[in-house]
């Protein structure tokens, strides 16, 4: 009876062992040039930034952790549409209104917490037009965070660069990092 | 086989802990009588108390406040013309959100959201959500609730047993998302007797939830949260309907034209909430209505057209063009309008167009945010004109 538990329990910690030695977690970057899924993408992540493996969609970075600064790029099919709010985009959308529609996903994401619009202006992406978004997000608490957002279509596919952080003291420390990470931005189509 | 009987055993022993603490914690929950009387009265109405003020310091720190003091004495004023032995204890807020939806607290306070207020016609149909909103508080709904969620199912101890943890604000936020249908038909007969005896015409009451009706169905939800229970929204006009038809008085206190000046400036907000947020389907629904756009004056027209250009299903950018036309020769120093035309016609390649929609858009706003986008689109224009 007892060998019996001894060897349940021993088989738990072994099979405990193994599956999380399989999840994946926040890890630092070996090699800062990565690769978006497919290999739709590559961008050069900042040196000391750790990365979420456990993200596969996304390319997920943050230095301080992800509440204190977030950079993410996403990408998706333009026919497919906004993950969330489902709008599909065709050939003939002007970049104000993918950048129209980009804002109304964010809302949605953002559900909850209240979001303000406080700018939208051109960009330059990989050499293409696009358009840097600029949001305010109030927290519950009251803790404001400040959201950049880099958006660009190119061959079927609506790429979206974002960086968040809290106003106070993080959102200026990290933002040239941001900007420097932006112009390594290069789609592989 | 020992382990798992133990476990049993706590269970069982946790259930019946549940059971007669539960059986104690059931004493009587009494409606308010007057202003007077308003303060908790158990331990259970202390917590809900506490719980409700943490909400509501979550909402001002959020930045959700709706910060119009007119507006807000406004319906202060509705509040107490419908309750007026509860002056001061009864206190209305308003919420940014475009969603239709209103909550009372267990401490007093109801919360409109903006979308709500802008959807109602009149001052009848806004008092119809308030008189109801007030029973819920003055009947000590949220304590209701929460002692029945309690002694039915015991929860709070089974589940502290088996780990998790016992969460006062979901409990009493729940009361936020609506409560029991037995509750909700008290609310609705106890305020439809308040809205009667403060003069208000009855027959504005169904006119609420066809309004409510019409934006769920816009926005293809199964009921917004607003009476977001049972029963639902048809039942209750039906409900409402028959007491209507069981009246003796035919008119009363309407006061559209009051209740339109207060809200004229929150509408337009409404309305860009709306469109930001990318309910097209919703500002559609709701300005292809002709009793209903007349309320959202010039700039109803202006936002049903950006609902149209943005949804972009076919046929949606001619009924765009056209609304956007009509508004241009109404207001031609209506900037937006030379704008969002102008996308319109590049989109469509009616270049010439475009650049004269776009010049004119600038010229009355050179310092636009977006002057940038337009300069660009310009110069795309001025293009493909030279080229067609």
């Amino acid at each position: 009876m007892r060998r019996s538990r001894f060897s349940a329990v021993s088989g738990v910690i072994v099979c405990a062992i193994i599956f999380s030695s399989c999840v994946k977690t926040w890890t630092r970057v070996e090699n800062p040039q990565m690769k978006g899924p497919n290999g739709l993408y590559r961008v050069t992540v900042p040196a000391c930034w750790i990365h979420a493996a456990f993200i596969a969609d996304r390319i997920c970075i943050s230095k301080d952790g992800p509440s204190l600064n977030w950079i993410e790029v996403s990408h998706f099919d333009r026919s497919a549409g906004f993950p969330l709010t489902h709008t599909t985009l065709n050939g003939d959308h002007l970049i104000t209104e993918v950048a129209e529609y980009d804002l109304a996903e964010l809302k949605a994401r953002f559900k909850g917490h209240t979001v303000n619009h406080l700018a939208t202006e051109p960009a330059e992406i990989d050499g293409k037009t696009g358009f840097r978004m600029r949001l305010e997000l109030i927290m519950p608490s009251g803790l404001v965070f400040d959201v950049m957002a880099y958006g660009m279509m190119d061959e079927g596919h609506f790429y979206q660069m974002l960086y968040k952080a809290p106003r106070i003291h993080y959102y200026e420390k990290e933002l040239a990092t941001f900007e420097d990470f932006v112009a390594t931005f290069k789609t592989a189509l | 086989m020992h382990g798992r009987r133990i476990i049993f055993r706590a269970m069982a022993a946790g259930l019946a802990a549940a059971m007669v603490f539960g059986c104690a914690a059931t004493g009587p929950i009494r409606p308010f009588q007057d202003g007077e009387s308003v303060k908790p009265e158990t331990e259970g109405e202390i917590r809900l108390w506490h719980a409700a003020q943490r909400i509501e310091s979550r909402l001002k720190k959020s930045g959700q406040i709706y910060g119009d003091p007119k507006l807000r004495a406004y319906l202060q004023g509705v509040v107490d013309r419908l309750y007026p032995e509860y002056q001061g204890k009864i206190k209305v807020e308003i919420l940014k959100a475009p969603v239709l939806n209103a909550f009372a607290l267990p401490n007093g306070a109801v919360y409109v959201n903006t979308g709500l207020i802008a959807a109602m016609e009149n001052e009848a149909q806004m008092a119809t959500v308030l008189a109801h909103e007030g029973i819920h508080f003055v009947n000590k709904h949220s304590a209701l609730q929460r002692r029945n969620y309690h002694s039915t199912v015991g929860v709070s101890w089974a589940v502290a047993l088996l780990g998790i943890p016992f969460l006062p604000d979901l409990i009493s936020a729940s009361s936020i998302f609506g409560y029991s249908q037995e509750l909700e038909n008290e609310a609705d007969k106890l305020g439809y007797a308040r809205l009667r005896a403060a003069g208000y015409d009855v027959r504005q009451a169904p006119k609420t939830f066809q309004h409510l009706a019409m934006e769920a169905k816009a926005n293809k939800v199964p009921e917004p949260f607003f009476f977001s229970t049972h029963p639902k929204l048809e039942k209750r006009i039906e409900h409402f309907e028959a007491l209507i038809a069981a009246e003796d008085r035919a008119a009363g206190r309407i006061q559209s034209e009051t209740y339109q000046d207060h809200v004229a400036n929150l509408r337009p907000e409404v309305l860009k909430g709306k469109i930001t947020a990318g309910k097209y389907n919703a500002v559609i629904t709701v300005l292809t209505h002709e009793d209903l756009l007349p309320l959202y004056g010039e700039y109803g027209s202006f936002y049903l057209a950006e609902a149209y250009r943005l949804r972009d299903q076919e046929g949606d950018l001619v009924h765009a063009v056209k609304a956007y036309e009509a508004l241009a020769s109404q207001q031609p120093d209506f900037a937006p309008v030379h704008k969002s035309l102008g996308m319109v016609y590049l989109k469509t390649h009616r270049h010439k167009k475009a650049a004269d929609r776009f010049e004119h858009y600038l010229e009355l706003e050179p310092n636009a945010k977006d002057s940038a986008f337009i300069r660009q689109y310009l110069k795309q224009a001025r293009i493909g004109a030279r080229l067609q």
